[in-house]
């Protein structure tokens, strides 16, 4: 849905039988959050064993720059890890520019879940990005793919 | 959708989004004339096969509104060719005039119309049920609940169309056009469809009241054949057996059968899925209902389903207890999800409700808002910070200049900090409401403003109205190229449409001076201070004043690689004022530990914000330059 720079959460699930498309507060598996303040708006969908996986990407609202102007990435960072201690913070950024573009930074933390979820082939992977990218996007994203994959390795 | 699912052959099965499934479908059933208007969540239909209309050998493209959009599309199912109509529920009542007459003459080939509601609401100024509108306009309807149902039900929608000689209204909701799931693909039958004009005034001419009255009895009694035709289709089926009936519809069938399964439910109760909503399929929901001891109605919006079970059961005198809508087990607004039908069916059985409602391990957040704000660069921003500014130094107070709006990005402004706009109506209600505001007696200068496509939709004979009569009034057309908000569609003022059609284009300035109002400038916003003396030279002027504020999106001068620079605030000189943020409101610029910062990639470069700030702390960034 287009909301551009609105808030925006989408639902994936996976499975053999998946019955609908909604799933409610509690029960996810995985949040994969795009920039901070989205996943701790977002953070009660988390379930018991849930992981959250998030890129320190700091892009408050307007109202959070006005009213609370002398936040910082690292402040939100901590709060949600305060809540939620299975969280891993990611340098996406930088991964992402050392991929050679920023716009990759959701395969930086598409890499990271993969490592750690186990859930996709990493070859199907990329065949996907390969179909629907061009080629120059096709190598960045792939190689931020992978930085992202390797991330957890080297960061423990 | 990618070229090979269009083509792919049957049987593959691919992810598909609802409304891309909706475009396969359309392609399996050899549709000829595709045709609509903008409109979240029915956009991506006719977006998926733009691309391919050439090869495909159908005609896609977007209409001026709904209404049009319809009537071609009668006109070409009437000439013997199978037609498809897309909009959102609001188009819908654009296009109510002609929907009602369609069902007195009825269509040669398949006509359907794609309607999609929006529970949430998350796109659409109310949260209409659209199946009232088979009701009042006597014509079948039918709801697919997912994006494989919603390919079938397309193909279906047709053969129904042809045999019962009707329009049919597809209906859909957001989470069946926006979810994306598996859907097998069907065969590509081609099928003859000869263009031929039959001329026929009793059935086409609405001017014999005779006519009229025998259309009408042939419009009911092709209505009592459908509940018969549909049956070898299998909209409509029923799961498990029970004394507690569910009937449910849409999505929120989905959501029912899930929660029964969660809860354990599943063999105890029994659920009746009805895919014609129209007309209440009544022997089917009699046989089904017989033996329930109570019933609940599970649906989104109105209870509609609530109210034909109701009566389904009275003329049958059967007396059960009836739960849905009415008896507060399910709400009446905002779209529903697994929670509440848990809850209505922990109320209605008995089941323990603490184990179900679990509670979640972390609890939900306060975290400020994040409403869409207009994008960086957003030429609307230009124009609308050059109209307060002219109302300011003009010596008003902006709480004594109504700003009647429309539908668009440019509504986005209502929003702080801009907060300059005070109503968002309906399509090209901006220029009527500022005129009604002026003849009511107001006297001090009233605005309208509108966007370029909502113009060509619903605006132009507001504004001939507006000149007709005579009247004192602003209007701004903020004229950005495109239909931005919906995804970027075309609009008559292009010279080529997205399927590759050679358009003539229509300039919203040639039609304005058409209309001959007492003054029309045409100016762009990014010379603010050219807007800000012209706004405040004409606000006070007698008669309509038109200025057509005239920059293209943002957006698409980001694609087409426009913006030379970009901007960003030097650390050691910004002071924290927030200048910058409070004027503009523009969602690169954020505040990081009491400074101001850029955000690099979302920039467009306009350099708005630098001239706000006090300390001249933002600069532009040279080409290929690190901040
Ligand atoms: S206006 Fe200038 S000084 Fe004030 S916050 Fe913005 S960049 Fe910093």
């Amino acid at each position: 849905m287009a909301q551009r720079y609105g808030s925006v959460m989408g639902f994936i699930r996976i499975g053999i039988s998946v019955k609908s498309p909604l799933f409610d507060p509690g029960e996810a598996d995985y949040i994969l959050g795009l920039e901070l303040t989205e996943t701790l708006r977002r953070l009660h969908y988390i379930s018991n064993n849930g992981l959250v996986i998030a890129a320190d990407e700091y892009k408050p609202s307007y109202a959070q720059s006005v009213t609370h102007p002398s936040l910082k990435a690292e402040d939100i960072a901590w709060k949600i890890k305060s809540l939620w201690p299975k969280t891993i913070i990611i340098p996406a950024r930088r991964l992402a520019e050392k991929a050679g573009s920023i716009r990759a930074l959701n395969m930086v933390i598409l890499g990271t879940f993969n490592a750690l979820s186990n859930l996709l082939s990493t070859e199907g992977i990329k065949t996907a990005i390969r179909k629907v990218l061009p080629e120059q996007a096709t190598l960045i994203s792939i190689k931020a793919y992978e930085l992202g994959y390797l991330y957890p390795q080297q960061a423990l | 959708m990618l070229a090979h699912t269009i083509f792919a052959s049957p049987g593959v099965k691919v992810p598909l989004m609802g409304n891309e499934a909706i475009a396969r479908g359309l392609v399996e059933a050899d549709v000829r004339v595709l045709v609509g208007y903008p409109g979240t969540p029915s956009s991506e239909v006719i977006m998926t096969l733009q691309p391919y209309s050439r090869e495909l050998g159908i005609y896609v493209e977007w209409a001026v509104n709904e209404r049009v959009a319809f009537e071609i599309a009668l006109g070409a199912s009437i000439t013997g060719v199978r037609s498809m109509v897309t909009m959102k529920a609001p188009g819908l009542n654009v296009t109510s005039d002609p929907l009602l007459s369609a069902a007195y003459c009825g269509v040669e080939r398949g006509l359907v119309i794609l309607v999609a509601d929006d529970p949430g609401p998350h796109t659409t100024q109310t949260e209409q049920d659209s199946r009232w509108y088979a009701k009042l306009a006597k014509l079948p309807m039918i709801s697919p609940s997912n994006p494989q149902e919603a390919k079938e039900f397309t193909k279906i929608a047709f053969e129904i169309s042809e045999e019962l000689k009707l329009p049919v209204i597809l209906r859909t909701t957001t989470r069946v056009n926006h979810t994306v799931s598996d859907v097998v693909l069907g065969e590509i039958k081609k099928i003859q469809q000869e263009p031929k004009v039959p001329r026929d005034e009793p059935r086409f001419v609405r001017a014999g009241m005779l006519w009229n009255l025998e259309r009408h009895k042939w419009l009911n009694s092709r209505l009592q054949l459908v509940e018969d035709i549909i049956n070898k289709y299998s909209l409509n089926n029923s799961i498990g057996e029970g004394h507690l009936c569910i009937v449910t519809e849409g999505v929120a069938h989905d959501y029912v059968v899930e929660s029964l399964e969660e809860l354990g439910l599943l063999s105890e109760v029994k659920v009746i899925k009805l895919g014609l909503l129209y007309p209440t399929p009544r022997k089917f929901l009699l046989d089904n209902l017989a033996l329930c001891k109570s019933v609940l109605v599970v649906e989104e919006l109105d209870p509609y389903l609530e109210e034909q079970v109701k009566i389904v059961l009275y003329e049958n005198g059967i007396i059960i207890p009836i739960y849905g809508k009415t008896t507060g087990h399910i709400p009446l607004e905002g779209e529903l999800n697994k929670y509440i039908v848990k809850r209505a069916l922990t109320s209605l059985t008995k089941i323990n409700q603490i184990s179900l409602l679990e509670k979640t391990p972390v609890s939900s957040q306060d975290v400020p808002l994040r409403p869409p704000p207009l994008c960086p660069g957003c030429p609307h921003r230009f124009s609308f910070i050059a109209l307060k500014t002219a109302l300011l130094k003009k010596g008003y107070k902006l709480s004594e200049i109504p700003i009647f709006g429309d539908i668009g990005c440019y509504a986005l402004a209502v929003y702080p900090p801009i907060s300059m706009l005070w109503t968002e109506h309906s399509m090209g209600a901006s220029i009527s409401m500022a005129m009604g505001a002026k003849i009511a007696g107001y006297h001090k200068p009233v605005v309208a403003v509108i966007g370029d496509s909502t113009f060509y939709h619903a605006g132009i004979q507001p504004l001939l109205e507006a000149v007709n009569k005579g009247v004192d009034i602003l209007v701004m057309i903020l004229d950005n190229d495109v239909v931005a908000m919906t995804g970027h569609q075309s609009t008559p003022a292009w010279r080529m449409s997205e399927s590759g059609r050679v358009l003539r284009p229509i300039s919203i300035e040639s039609i304005v001076k058409a209309l001959n109002p007492d003054l029309v400038v045409t100016l762009d916003p990014y010379n603010l201070d050219e807007m800000i003396s012209a706004i405040i030279e004409i606000i006070d002027k007698p008669g309509v004043k038109v200025i057509i504020a005239k920059h293209t999106c943002a957006l698409l001068e980001r694609r087409r690689s426009i913006f030379e620079s970009k901007y960003y605030v030097e650390e050691s000189t910004c002071k924290g004022c927030k200048a910058c943020i409070i004027t503009t409101g523009c969602p690169a610029i954020i505040m990081e530990n009491n400074v101001a910062r850029i955000l690099i990639e979302d920039c467009n470069g306009c350099g708005l914000c630098s001239r706000y700030c006090p300390y001249k702390a933002i600069k532009p960034l040279v080409k290929g330059e690190k901040p």
